[in-house]
């Protein structure tokens, strides 16, 4: 799918949910989830190929696989939780979407924990005891 | 030469980590998310650059790092959760092997209770019904034991030793009775005498006094196989409940 049917579909699901929401907002809400839905699952595949590359430059560089699974992981985990908090959100529910974002920025500090922990073990043993 | 292998190494590492990092902040959705995100990715590049000092310092943090990084993935904390599904998972299926074992116990109990009456009684069990009862601690324990005698011509042909010959005599007589009566109205519609009302005035008597004694019958048999069952089978007699095909007729 090309940019343009993407914008079309987006355009046209913007007007018919701004036509449907005087009558039935329930429906509006139910139309503009779905649509985001769609447009997000016809491309999150495409991220395979930014991936790709990711992994070659890590292979070829030879960093620790760890580093990059990591990152693809708080990648992911950003995604999701953006985009559930922008559906929420789009029902005017701001106080859920935000626990969502919470959520989520936990679950990357969570990430990094062990990294944390390892330099501050190295820092402290650089120090004199 | 080992000294400048070891530095460009470093120096790509330092490069690809740095890429990695701006790739995955331009992947990126949102500004909110965008600090954590920051905060891990520079992370690791301090890592990156500092790799040199911390293999001097300790050799093994990157193997340290991948089992921290693991461990968050393997996400210890649902241990607890996954042990409660298990055991409950465990708990179902052990109650539904104790029901298992209880229906098992229950026919085979029911089974040789009715060949054991049946060969002691001579006369034929129509239904056996065992109920069985959980004890506060998990064991089972027989409630309650229902036999339900089938009506008792073969009674009438077999002569049971073990009771009184007396009643089983009054048994036969009954059991006769409701036979003989019908024979001889046909003939007293056939001849009227006026013996004959005097006759089955007689007959009525007599079958009240057999009630009187099939009830008494009924009661010594229902006792006789109580105490067998208890003896047998270690059931207490009060939970024994012997229902003859009259008392069946009664409850209804």
């Amino acid at each position: 799918m090309s940019i343009l049917q993407i914008v079309g579909i987006g355009f046209l699901a913007t007007v018919l949910i701004l036509v449907i929401r005087e009558q039935k907002p329930m429906f509006a809400y139910l139309l503009s989830a779905f649509v985001g839905v769609a447009i997000f699952l016809a491309f999150v595949g495409k991220i395979d190929n930014v991936i790709t590359v990711l992994e070659d430059l890590a292979d070829r560089s030879g960093i620790p696989t760890v580093y990059l699974k990591t990152m693809l992981k708080i990648i992911g985990i950003a995604y999701i939780a953006e985009f559930g908090a922008q559906i929420v959100r789009d029902a005017g529910l701001e106080s859920i979407a935000s626990k969502i974002e919470f959520a989520g920025k936990m679950l990357i500090l969570v990430m990094a924990v062990p990294i944390i922990s390892v330099i501050v073990e190295t820092v402290l043993n650089l120090l004199p005891a | 030469m080992g000294l400048m292998d070891g530095l460009s190494h470093w120096l790509r590492q330092i490069i690809a980590v740095i890429l990695l990092a701006s790739l995955i902040d331009l992947l990126l959705p949102n500004r909110t998310m965008q600090r954590y995100v920051r905060l891990v990715a520079g992370l690791f590049i301090l890592m990156t650059l500092a790799t040199p000092i911390m293999h001097w310092m300790k050799g093994d943090f990157d193997s340290k790092l991948a089992a921290g990084l693991n461990s968050i993935e393997l996400e210890p904390r649902s241990a607890p959760d996954q042990l409660a599904m298990i055991e409950e998972a465990g708990a179902k299926l052990r109650n539904k092997q104790q029901a298992q074992a209880a229906e098992l116990v229950t026919a085979r109990l029911e089974a040789s209770i009715r060949s054991e009456v049946e060969q002691s009684e001579h006369r034929g069990v129509s239904k056996v019904d065992v109920k069985l009862e959980r004890r506060n601690d998990g064991s089972m324990d027989v409630a309650k034991v229902v036999v339900s005698l089938e009506p008792a011509p073969v009674q009438t042909t077999s002569p049971d030793a073990s009771s009184s010959p007396g009643a089983s005599a009054a048994n036969s007589v009954q059991e006769m009775q409701p036979v003989t009566p019908v024979d001889i109205r046909i003939e007293v519609e056939t001849w009227p005498t006026g013996d004959e009302a005097g006759a089955s005035g007689g007959k009525q008597a007599d079958k009240a006094a057999s009630a009187a004694v099939e009830e008494e019958a009924d009661r010594v048999t229902s006792s006789r196989i109580s105490a067998l069952i208890a003896s047998r089978f270690g059931i207490a007699t009060n939970a024994v409940e012997v229902k003859t095909p009259k008392t069946a007729a009664e409850a209804k």
